[in-house]
């Protein structure tokens, strides 16, 4: 996507998200900005909240607050707060909403848990309270917000104007063409690619074998492939009128 | 608003109301199902309890066994999570509905054709009776499973609902057998199978207003 579109880093950034699978600890770079956008797949939070075993940080303070240990749910929070933030924001654009959002599943949580099972991941779980809030919420609302906004947060980090209006084309075709996804693909692919959940985590969320994500989230990235494909020339084109 | 007054609110937001740890929500449980037990075996006791009639005691302990069987997979199906907080995927729930009146139908009237028929078969009614005994002996077991997981359920609260509604059925059908002497097939589908299908309907209206973790 760097050669497709160079002055998009931006785009090759998501779509280097998008195509490669991510490696915990490793790095990904964008095709054709190897040395400039280097992007840690397995983000900070994913390298400190994953411990011995496959245990996180907040599965063991999920087993405390279970238990009856009230600070726990701070370090609860500060372990899984960042994802579900980014996991919200990646599909509705209203910042308040996506907080209350955050607000109302931590208080689910915290509600539900004298039932949490020890051993059980909290990610998921917690994913799937905040997506099922989400869409009550909109169902209720009526408002429009369930887009896939995958950009925003990264199209604030552009330096000049040009950047900004490349970063924002790239993130509206990439959204469009997302959209036009069949629903259960773009959400597994959407779980996977961007919000980082393993296949098993995924199809905890979606309720779905973690075989079937895998099929899902593989069709989805070809059609997404297949239609970025068919807009290069035209991309090209108007660059080069221009 | 920032991260950490997010933090604050949450913790807050907590602490003003507090939530069951483990142990209190196992009591919770337990107290309930226990519970709801009684109550059903103070109706079924209440109804009249175990009728013989003509039925040979091998006849009602084989039926009533394979019945108790597949309600207990039932109920350890819907209330078990297995290894995960998100409970029995949307297939296994979606067998678990599909497959128990059925199963439940097949073996009883499989077990009853073992023997004479002017013993299994019993008299002609029409099953109205037992039609009525199985939603009264089936209220409690699907009230305790609801208040369980109310708001609890993210994914597929209808679903949920119906397995309740059908384990629900099965634990009542257990009960009904022992009481109902009729084996005849559309005494059978009227006043055992269609209260099974009608309560997992049920369960499952019930269960999308109840189980759904809602937004504010």
């Amino acid at each position: 996507l760097g050669a497709l579109f160079p002055s998009e880093k931006l785009l090759g950034v998501v779509v280097a998200k998008s195509v490669l699978k991510p490696v915990p600890g490793s790095f990904v770079m964008a095709k054709g900005a190897r040395d400039e956008w280097p992007r840690p797949m397995a983000t900070a939070w994913y390298l400190a909240a994953v411990e011995d075993g496959g245990r996180s940080r907040a599965d063991r303070a999920m087993e405390r607050y279970a238990d009856g240990d009230e600070t726990a749910f701070g370090e609860l929070f500060d372990a899984i707060a960042t994802r579900l933030h980014a996991f919200l924001r990646r599909r509705i654009r209203d910042e308040d909403l996506t907080r209350d959002l955050v607000q109302q599943t931590f208080e689910n949580i915290h509600r539900a848990r004298g039932d949490y099972r020890r051993g059980c991941a909290v990610l998921p779980w917690a994913y799937t309270i905040a997506r099922a809030l989400l869409v009550d919420s909109v169902r209720r609302s009526r408002r429009d917000h369930l887009l896939v906004a995958i950009m925003d947060d990264d199209a604030r980090k552009v330096d000049t104007p040009d950047q900004l209006l490349g970063a924002r084309q790239a993130a509206s075709l990439v959204e469009e063409v997302l959209a036009a996804l069949p629903r259960e693909q773009r959400e597994a692919f959407v779980l996977v690619q961007l919000d980082e959940l393993s296949l098993d985590e995924a199809g905890e969320v979606l309720g779905v074998p973690a075989s079937t994500v895998k099929m899902r989230a593989f069709y989805a990235r070809e059609k997404l492939r297949e239609a970025l494909e068919v807009r290069k020339p035209a991309g090209r084109s108007a660059r080069g009128s221009r | 608003m920032s991260a950490n007054d997010l933090r604050q609110r949450i913790l807050d937001a907590a602490r003003a109301q507090p939530s069951p740890t483990r142990r209190a929500s196992r009591q919770r449980a337990m107290l309930l199902i226990v519970g709801a037990a009684a109550a059903t075996l103070a109706l079924f006791v209440a109804i009249g309890g175990v009728r013989a009639t003509q039925r040979p005691p091998s006849l009602i302990v084989g039926t009533t066994l394979g019945a108790a069987v597949l309600a207990l997979v039932a109920i350890w199906s819907v209330l078990g999570r297995g290894r995960s907080m998100l409970g029995r995927s949307r297939r296994w729930l979606l067998a678990l509905v599909l497959a128990l009146p059925p199963a439940l139908l097949a073996w009883k009237m499989g077990y009853s054709a073992c023997y004479s028929p002017a013993l299994a078969l019993g008299p002609y009614r029409l099953g109205l009776r037992c039609f009525g005994w199985m939603h009264a002996l089936a209220a409690w077991p699907l009230a305790a499973f609801l208040i369980l997981r109310s708001g609890r359920e993210p994914r597929h609260p209808a679903l949920l609902g119906a397995a309740f509604g059908i384990s629900s059925a099965a634990c009542a059908w257990v009960l009904v057998d022992l009481w109902c002497p009729v084996a005849r097939t559309p005494h059978l589908l009227l006043g055992h199978l269609l209260p099974t299908v009608l309560l997992g309907l049920v369960g499952a209206a019930i269960g999308r207003l109840v189980l759904a973790v809602r937004a504010r």
